[in-house]
């Protein structure tokens, strides 16, 4: 995976932290930035932490005890080491109603979730991404709402001319649009 | 040689002992006492909070030397899947029933103490409310206010007064029906329909509260005035005395406002509503008023029609629950009659059927259609599918009086005949053409006549009539009528044990069939 890069994705970081006297801990913060490219790669950021003067580390290394070491075994690690996983990847929400069917055809009431989608609900509906986290917020009668608004926006696009498409340039879908759309085929007037 | 036939001698000796063993079976059998339990009957019916359920079982025994305190005796009631409760513990049971309704399965276990047998009777019991089947009425009471009642009808009929006013809703003006939906479980409501706010009452004690109305199961993202959201009309009807209807998936209501909304309540998780459908796709940002009647074949309903009053015309209505709009009709220069009316005719009237004429096998919808120069004409219809069926049009001839003024109109299914009420008078007007005929009703007097219905609910084969009537002196009094077969007249047959008395002034009534 990519490496974070310094002022771009992350900020200078403090060399020396201090644990004050009769706590146990401290915390180590990291500011991020939010840039574009982590909407599509994730990117790593390495922390190492380094003996001290007053403290040492306690693990340096760290070996599998020999019984429990079900899964993947990594003979020896270096534990000193943290890595941050960054991206600013959207996954689909918890509640959304939509499927791939064989042949890579959407389907469902809302079809594949893709970022693209949700800025075009985001746009058009007033919704937000917080409004599908559960289905207190997002009961299904809603989502038939939802389905049959959008696919009328979708049509009434696409009877412009200015189809809206998905980042693959098939046409974005939504419950009743009258076409198919297949993942990966562009759509071609 | 000689120990060698003794040691033989000995093993067969050993083996004749050890397999002829004794059998130690008992085979005295004795007689015991043996119940035979009688007077439990395979069911039994009980109103919640009213009856007291008595069963007195019959018991005879074979041989119990007449000593009856040798019995232990257990009712029990099954409550849940795997719930049950001993209602008690003696010969016979004397219950008062307070269950929810539904129903349930009862044991009966008599223990002879001194035999350790015990012996049993199984029973169902079915309990109801007070209000879980009969008539539901709607009308007006003295004041002029909108009042419900109820002829419950589960062993006697009993007259249940002041629904409304006693319900806990504000005064309700402008009375339009007294509805239950029936249905699935989960989405049956029991609906009271006024133009001054409609709203549904619990179904078990007929109370309510203004939070029970409509504009709370939308989900819109079109705003309507929610004072205008009063439903008026509901489909699919109740079509058997059971309470079958004829979609058990869909559901359709029309508003005061005259918008349309339809869905299926299996699909949106409960009985909601998206944006109304009376718009056509090519203004889908335009709403048409529409007249409060939905039209569809009462015994199955997968589409419906309703009609236009803006544009004067009937719209359909397909793909309940997906569609977003409706559809326009075509009409063919050789049509029997047109779905979109001419200049200046307009819609009087709407109504279905069980009429099956040709070949409707669920039933036909009829409509009164008004000229500008006040000539009727009667539309019979199949609104079925995307493309209904016309069957039928007639010109209402002018020895039908008053035709174009009445208040209320309705529809036999079984024969060419339209009854009407106007200026006062109940009229029957037979449509058949080239034997048109007009018939007067002097035997019911000088009441008022305030609603006329055929029956389609209860039993739509007999079609009864029911007619509401008002006097000061005995109010509101119901009577059932057969309409005879003899296409030659048409007379109103009463019918007995058909007549109830000190009624509102009726203006509707509905079949409700269950809980």
């Amino acid at each position: 995976m990519p490496l974070a890069v310094l002022g771009q994705h992350y900020e200078a970081i403090a060399r020396e932290w201090k644990i004050p006297a009769g706590a146990i801990a401290t915390t180590i913060k990291i500011r991020l930035h939010r840039t574009p490219d982590l909407e599509t790669v994730p990117k790593t950021l390495g922390l190492r932490l380094i003996s001290g003067p007053q403290l040492s580390l306690s693990f340096p290394d760290w070996n599998a005890i020999p019984s429990l070491d079900g899964g993947p075994v990594v003979a020896k690690f270096d534990a000193s080491l943290h890595t941050l996983k960054i991206n600013d990847i959207m996954v689909q929400p918890a509640v959304w109603s939509g499927s791939i069917q064989p042949g890579n055809k959407e389907s469902g009431l809302f079809g594949v979730f893709t970022r693209k989608k949700m800025e075009f609900l985001e746009e058009n509906l007033g919704l937000k991404y917080e409004d599908f986290a559960s289905t207190a917020v997002m009961p299904m009668v809603r989502q038939l709402l939802i389905s049959s608004d959008a696919t009328a926006i979708l049509v009434k696009r696409f009877n412009e001319k200015r189809p809206v498409l998905e980042a693959d340039g098939r046409l974005m879908w939504m419950g009743t649009v009258p076409w198919t759309t297949i993942i990966g085929v562009p759509y071609v007037p | 040689m000689k120990t060698y036939n003794y040691i033989i001698a000995l093993l067969f000796a050993l083996t004749l002992v050890s397999s002829c063993s004794k059998d130690l079976g008992n085979y005295e059998y004795k007689d015991i006492n043996e119940l035979n339990i009688a007077g439990v009957t395979a069911e039994y019916t009980s109103r919640t909070g009213i009856d007291t359920l008595r069963i007195k079982p019959v018991i005879k025994a074979s041989m119990d030397e007449a000593d009856t305190a040798r019995y232990k005796y257990l009712w029990i009631l099954q409550i849940g899947a795997n719930l049950r409760d001993t209602i008690g513990r003696k010969l016979n049971l004397n219950y008062p029933v307070r269950l929810k309704p539904a129903a349930y399965n009862l044991y009966y276990r008599v223990l002879d103490t001194k035999t350790g047998v015990t012996w049993k009777a199984d029973t169902k019991v079915t309990v109801t409310t007070a209000f879980s089947r009969g008539l539901l009425i709607m009308g007006e009471d003295e004041q002029g206010n909108a009042e419900a009642e109820m002829l419950s009808m589960l062993k006697d009929t009993i007259h249940v007064r002041h629904i409304l006013s006693q319900s806990g809703l504000p005064v309700l003006r402008d009375p339009v029906s007294f509805v239950h939906t029936a249905g699935s479980e989960d989405y049956i409501k029991l609906w009271a329909f006024t133009k001054s706010g409609s709203y549904y009452l619990d179904r078990a004690t007929l109370t309510a509260t203004t939070s029970n109305n409509f504009a709370k199961m939308l989900y819109m993202s079109e705003t309507i005035n929610p004072e205008t959201l009063q439903p008026v009309a509901i489909a699919p009807q109740v079509r058997t005395a059971a309470g079958a209807l004829g979609s058990s998936l869909y559901r359709a209501m029309i508003t005061k406002g005259g918008e349309v909304f339809a869905g299926l309540p299996l699909l949106s998780g409960g009985d909601y509503f998206n944006n109304p459908v009376n718009r056509v796709a090519t203004a889908q940002d335009v709403r048409i008023p529409a007249a409060p009647y939905l039209l569809y074949p009462i015994g199955s309903m997968s589409t419906f029609m309703w009609y236009d009053t803006k544009n004067q015309r009937f719209l359909n209505y397909t793909s309940i629950g997906l569609a977003t709009s409706s559809v326009v009709l075509t009409d063919t220069p050789d049509g029997l009659f047109p779905w979109n009316q001419p200049a200046g005719r307009t819609l009087l009237y709407a109504e279905n059927t069980r009429n099956s004429d040709g070949g409707s096998t669920n039933g036909n919808s009829f409509a009164i259609m008004k000229n500008a120069d006040n000539t009727c004409l009667i539309y019979k219809f199949y609104a079925n599918g995307s493309a209904p069926a016309k069957r039928a049009a007639y010109a209402v001839k002018s020895i039908a009086t008053d035709f174009d003024k009445a208040k209320c109109y309705a529809f036999s299914s079984n024969r060419t005949v339209v009854f009407y009420t106007a200026g006062n008078k109940l009229y029957a007007y037979d449509y058949n053409p080239n034997n048109e005929k007009i018939y007067e009703f002097p035997e019911l007097g000088n009441d008022e006549v305030s609603m006329i219905k055929f029956d389609t609910q209860i039993d739509y084969v007999t079609n009864s009539l029911y007619v509401g009537t008002y006097n000061s002196a005995t109010k509101g009094t119901l009577r059932r009528y057969l309409v005879g077969t003899n296409p030659n007249v048409v007379e109103l047959l009463l019918q007995p044990k058909s007549t109830w008395s000190n009624m509102v002034k009726i203006k509707d009534i509905n079949w409700r069939a269950f809980n």
